[in-house]
């Protein structure tokens, strides 16, 4: 590919000086991809490398707000020292029941959801869409402050709705009740996270040839075997999607607890994320709360790159 | 004049200075200071109509543009670090005394010692006022208000219960709480709110002071606290026996935070709680109470023959490190640390009583106390005489000046709401609390 700066009958390459170096710079197409993409990477770097980088180093050394002029190297104490706490083991164990849990639901709601909005027509649908997306368009904290009236055991409209319907016969707490609290902060997540997944296995189910379902019909294929063999294998992709997005948006939840719980009752809701933030935003010890981070992080791509070595296959894309 | 050293202009000039000077008392303008144009002003979200009327009043008089903001006071202490540590430019704040220690330490704070009139307004500091707001024996801020948990009664409830006074001791609680239940005016008749949040230390604290007990001496030495039958093991257990045994504590109680709990109160929810002594006022109020003229207060009831103390608490307006870094900021946040916290022209505390008469917010300055309009404010929702003599029993939580107290503050709330869940045992959870304290002691002492 000729440079897309050059001049007919110019030979850039012998040029000199500034003029030179840029036209010997966008030569080949890599060198003009990299003109192009290397003011957003320098943003990149500097917006989202560097602080990644200095979180590390932070992670690394005592930094605490408490003796903000002693910040001795530690080395992996700071990891240790969280790896081996009871709390931290706690907030992990209702942080693995939160995400599986949440992704489970969020994933079969969507599927049952987007299943049967695909069986509207068109006009129909037009409509419901943007109306289920409602909810997943509401800021994480004004959804906690929703939940909370609902959930409130004095006045909350659930116990209402429960008790008129018969299903209770009095008031029941829901989030101070350690037994059911950590699943009234999943049903908040899964409330907020399903009209996103439903509406991209939607988008994934209108992309299937209508073809395949009449070629099966011909070859009398049952509804299910419809379903397993044409419906579920060209959603692979969807679900990788809904997958990791959900994933990622659970391990990290925070608004829900610190709104709703702040961890409690006891330590029945206190998540990894709000372990990281309690260490970090009320104990001032920056340097611990960083290496907590880094681990999360750590976690989250891992699972990431599970989920996408066991349901992407690129010729399937 | 000449022979004196001083010109006529020099003379014109003084005497316009010194008027200057007389007309704004509050100010005391700087040459420095006026070169701020514009300070930054942090609080909590508490009647915001006033304070913001204040900030206008400030600005007019001051000639400077106060950049304000506020965020709700359960959230204030994070709000702040966050701040503080992305280097948001703040000069003016509202400090809690129970995170002194910490902002101190963390270089966040600016002692006010060096300005002028500071030493009178000690002088007229009420009771624990100073030693709150002192670290390190530097005065870190000028009082907002003074508060302390209120034993708050419905008097309709125990009347129509045939009650003719408020309990004095907590066992009296239980039996009046059983009383009312008994006649079907209230199913919990002992509103409890201990949600895991700011509030949960002052109320545990109080159920403990009200009972004798202590937590640390002022070495910071843990006093019996993890001992069987000690007055922290009587204050959880309680807690428990008032809900699952006598089940006069509404079920929700650990999910409840103070705000909800007012409001709860105010719309006729139970027959006695604890309250911020603030909160009075509001539960009195009819725009906003349905129990408006009912709800009064007493002296907080007792157990083991101890004092009806109360846990205490100051709150105030200080100056941070950053605004004074710069002399002409420094003296500009100074202005309005007076303007909020110290006495206006004619001597009065004008914003403190401001705060007493229309929000029923408490004061740290003895001279109020004898002020006829304040005693006028005080008998339309209450006593006068019991909320001086409460405020007289209050006592800041102990070790509240250790630097590591928040951090054993979060970590004691699940630990207590475990221990009243019966997920661990009381004794065992106040051993577990005491080790903590004497960890943080050692890594910070």
């Amino acid at each position: 590919m000729a440079n897309i700066l050059s001049v007919e009958g110019a030979k850039p390459a012998d040029a000199t000086g500034l003029k030179g170096w840029f036209a010997r710079r966008t030569q080949t197409e890599g060198g003009i991809a990299m003109f192009f993409v290397g003011p957003a990477l320098l943003l990149m770097v500097l917006l989202n490398i560097y602080p990644i980088l200095h979180s590390f180093y932070v992670s690394v050394h005592v930094y605490n707000l408490k003796r903000p002029h002693k910040n001795p190297y530690v080395g992996f104490e700071n990891y240790i020292m969280f790896l081996e706490s009871e709390d931290f083991y706690n907030a992990f164990m209702n942080t693995i029941v939160f995400v599986v849990v949440s992704v489970i639901a969020v994933a079969l709601l969507g599927l049952i959801f987007s299943l049967a909005l695909n069986e509207l027509g068109s006009g129909v649908r037009r409509w419901v869409v943007p109306l289920i997306l409602v909810p997943w368009a509401v800021p994480y904290v004004a959804n906690g402050l929703i939940w909370e009236w609902i959930y409130h055991s004095d006045y909350g409209v659930l116990n209402g709705l429960l008790v008129s319907l018969g299903v209770i016969d009095k008031y029941q707490t829901w989030l101070s009740n350690p037994n059911r609290a950590l699943y009234t902060l999943v049903n908040a997540f899964v409330w907020k996270e399903v009209p996103l997944a439903t509406v991209l296995f939607l988008t994934a189910l209108q992309a299937i040839p209508e073809d395949l379902y009449s070629a099966a019909k011909v070859d009398q294929a049952g509804a299910s075997r419809r379903f397993w063999h044409i419906t579920l294998p060209a959603l692979k992709l969807a679900f990788l999607l809904v997958l990791v997005y959900s994933s990622i948006i659970s391990i990290k939840t925070f608004d829900l607890v610190y709104i709703l719980t702040e961890g409690g009752p006891g330590d029945a809701t206190a998540l990894v994320s709000w372990y990281t933030y309690v260490e970090t935003f009320r104990n001032l010890q920056f340097g611990s709360g960083a290496s907590i981070s880094y681990v999360i992080a750590i976690a989250t791509f891992i699972l990431a790159i599970g989920y996408i070595k066991i349901l992407y296959r690129p010729q399937e894309s | 004049m000449k022979e004196l050293g001083l010109s006529r202009r020099k003379l014109l000039r003084n005497a316009a200075l010194g008027t200057a000077a007389l007309a704004l008392p509050v100010s005391r303008v700087t040459p420095s200071a006026a070169m701020v144009k514009t300070l930054n002003f942090y609080s909590w979200t508490y009647g915001i109509s006033f304070v913001k009327q204040r900030i206008a009043e400030f600005e007019k008089l001051a000639k400077v543009k106060i950049n304000y903001g506020n965020t709700p006071g359960s959230k204030y202490h994070d709000a702040l670090v966050v701040k503080f540590s992305g280097k948001t430019p703040l000069d003016v704040i509202y400090m809690i005394d129970g995170h002194l220690a910490e902002f101190v330490e963390a270089g966040w704070l600016y002692p006010i010692d060096e300005f002028p009139r500071v030493d009178e307004y000690r002088k007229e500091f009420i009771g624990p006022t100073a030693e709150a707001l002192t670290y390190n024996g530097k005065l870190y801020g000028l009082p907002y208000y003074v508060g302390h948990m209120a034993f708050l009664y419905n008097e309709e409830h125990l009347e129509k219960a045939g009650i003719g006074a408020p309990p004095k001791t907590w066992d009296e609680v239980v039996q009046q709480s059983l009383q009312i239940k008994s006649k079907g005016i209230q199913e919990y008749p002992f509103l409890q709110f201990l949600k895991a949040d700011f509030w949960m230390g002052e109320l545990l604290f109080t159920m403990m002071y009200s009972r004798g007990g202590r937590f640390v001496d002022e070495k910071y030495n843990v006093m019996g606290y993890d001992k069987e039958g000690s007055a922290a093991a009587q204050a959880i257990q309680w807690i428990i026996d008032a809900a699952n045994k006598h089940k006069i504590t509404q079920p929700g109680f650990l999910e409840l935070n103070e705000v909800a709990a007012l409001k709860a109160f105010s719309s006729g929810t139970g027959s006695f709680a604890i309250l911020p002594n603030y909160r009075l006022r509001a539960a009195n109020e009819p725009k906003s109470s349905k129990v408006a003229g009912k709800v009064k207060m007493a002296l907080i009831p007792t157990a083991n023959n101890a004092k009806p103390n109360v846990c205490g608490w100051t709150r105030c307006y200080s100056m941070t490190a950053s605004a004074a870094k710069d002399p002409a900021r420094k003296a500009m946040s100074w202005k309005m640390v007076d303007f909020l916290g110290g006495k206006d022209k004619s001597g009065t505390y004008r914003t403190a009583k401001k705060w007493f008469t229309e929000f029923g917010l408490g004061f740290g300055h003895a001279p109020l106390f004898k002020d006829p309009d304040i005693i006028a404010a005080a008998n339309k929702w209450g006593e006068a005489k019991l909320f001086e003599s409460q405020m007289a029993l209050s006592k800041p939580k102990d070790g509240q000046k250790a630097v590591w107290y928040a951090e054993w503050d979060q970590f004691m709330r699940p630990r207590v709401h475990k221990a009243i869940l019966g997920q661990a045992d009381i004794v065992g959870t106040l051993k577990t609390l005491t080790k903590q304290w004497n960890r943080l002691k050692r890594r910070y002492g």
